[in-house]
């Protein structure tokens, strides 16, 4: 990684009406085992990662490493926490596909017991505004498996534009393998309306 | 977790910190640290660039941010810990060290470190060297210490005998020194804390 990349300067956290998005954390580990095992039943249908429920010391190891990653600019782990509870909700990301072109590609879980409110629209939206603005992004990628409507849902709501798909292109945990349906977003131009800011309140 | 515990992932072992001396506070090196360290490394450059094998090229501030973001990464992955020690009296950073090239299966490391022109002859090097021998062996359950100088660095010397290693070796012509220069390393090691001078030390969150 050049030094160039390692000195971009990342104004955090995030924050959306409902959400403070942070980086993944050392110490974030026992509340993401907690979180995983609540949802199993959904990521094992569609998470290639998804084939063996995680321990916390699993999870704690995982934490540490994205937040060495983050450091390092090379992989972008965000963590959401409802501003009302307290707690870790989502799971989201910008995985940096290629750095020099600025392409990221985008995906996120919400735990169980937060589904159905809204959450991962709400930070699908925010990371991708933030994906433009200040990681001066020119494309960014999200993709859905065959069959998984909720996720298909998000990503048309959010406006981004179908490109294509891709025959075979997912293998789940079940060992499946599903097509994959390609969208991207060039500008964040047709994103729903959001509040959002990032740096230090 | 268990603090010590290796056998999932060193990335797990907990590295207590800050360290705290009479005179100094001792932590990881992080992001924001560049522009000290820019000023410590100009102001001691002569010295560095005698000494240190990484003193070829005077860094630029930005240089030296991106070496404090990738060091702090490292800490975090639990590959190197590299350590500022922060003079308390006047909050500025003082001595730059750490604990280096170990091995958390043998429980080895290595200890090398540089204080800034303008804090030198206070005994710096002398108080975070002891803290970090006692840190090694008391938090991160150390096995050697090892610590070496370049043949002809009086100064480096004196600290290491001042603080009771034993000599074990020395690597003929194993120091390669900016400009291409080869020098003896003469090395040393501690096995315990067995008669280090007394000091107050302690570590983890206050």
């Amino acid at each position: 990684m050049t030094d160039e990349q390692i000195l971009v300067d990342l104004p955090l956290p995030i924050e959306t009406p409902r959400l403070i998005l942070r980086p993944a954390m050392p110490g974030d580990g026992a509340e993401t085992a907690q979180a995983v095992e609540e949802t199993w039943d959904d990521l094992r249908q569609w998470m290639d990662w998804a084939t063996v429920l995680p321990d916390a010391e699993e999870c704690e190891i995982r934490a540490r490493k994205n937040y060495a990653d983050f450091l390092l600019r090379e992989d972008f782990n965000f963590r959401g926490i409802e501003k009302s509870s307290g707690r870790i909700v989502v799971w989201s990301g910008l995985h940096v596909i290629d750095w020099p072109s600025r392409k990221f590609y985008t995906g996120y879980w919400v735990r169980e017991s937060a589904q159905g409110r809204g959450y991962a629209a709400e930070v699908c939206n925010a990371v991708v505004r933030y994906a433009f603005a200040v990681l001066g992004a020119r494309r960014v990628e999200i993709t859905h498996s065959e069959g998984n409507e909720a996720s298909r849902h998000i990503v048309g709501k959010l406006g981004f534009e179908k490109e294509g798909v891709r025959r075979a292109g997912m293998l789940l945990p079940d060992g499946r393998q599903v097509d994959s349906h390609v969208y991207s977003m060039l500008t964040p131009d047709r994103l729903p309306p959001l509040n959002v800011r990032w740096g230090l309140p | 977790m268990s603090a010590l515990q290796t056998e999932k992932d060193p990335i797990l072992i907990d590295v207590p910190m800050p360290i705290e001396t009479p005179r100094l506070i001792l932590r990881p090196v992080a992001p924001g640290d560049g522009a000290a360290g820019f000023e410590c490394v100009s102001e001691t450059w002569d010295q560095l660039s005698t000494w240190m094998p990484w003193a070829e090229k005077r860094p630029t501030i930005q240089e030296q941010e991106a070496r404090a973001r990738r060091v702090h990464a490292q800490f975090i992955l639990r590959e190197d810990i590299p350590v500022v020690g922060i003079e308390k009296a006047s909050g500025r950073a003082v001595v730059w060290t750490g604990l280096h090239r170990f091995c958390w299966k043998l429980r080895r490391f290595e200890i090398g470190y540089y204080v800034r022109a303008s804090a030198q002859g206070a005994g710096f090097a002398t108080e975070s060297t002891n803290a970090l021998i006692r840190y090694a062996f008391g938090a991160l359950d150390a096995r050697r210490v090892e610590i070496c100088h370049a043949d002809g660095n009086d100064r480096s010397r004196r600290v290491i005998e001042k603080l009771g290693f034993e000599r074990e070796a020395v690597k003929r012509q194993a120091g390669l020194l900016p400009g291409g220069r080869f020098a003896d390393h003469y090395t040393y090691v501690r096995l315990g804390i067995e008669g280090l001078p007394p000091l107050d030390v302690r570590w983890g969150p206050p």
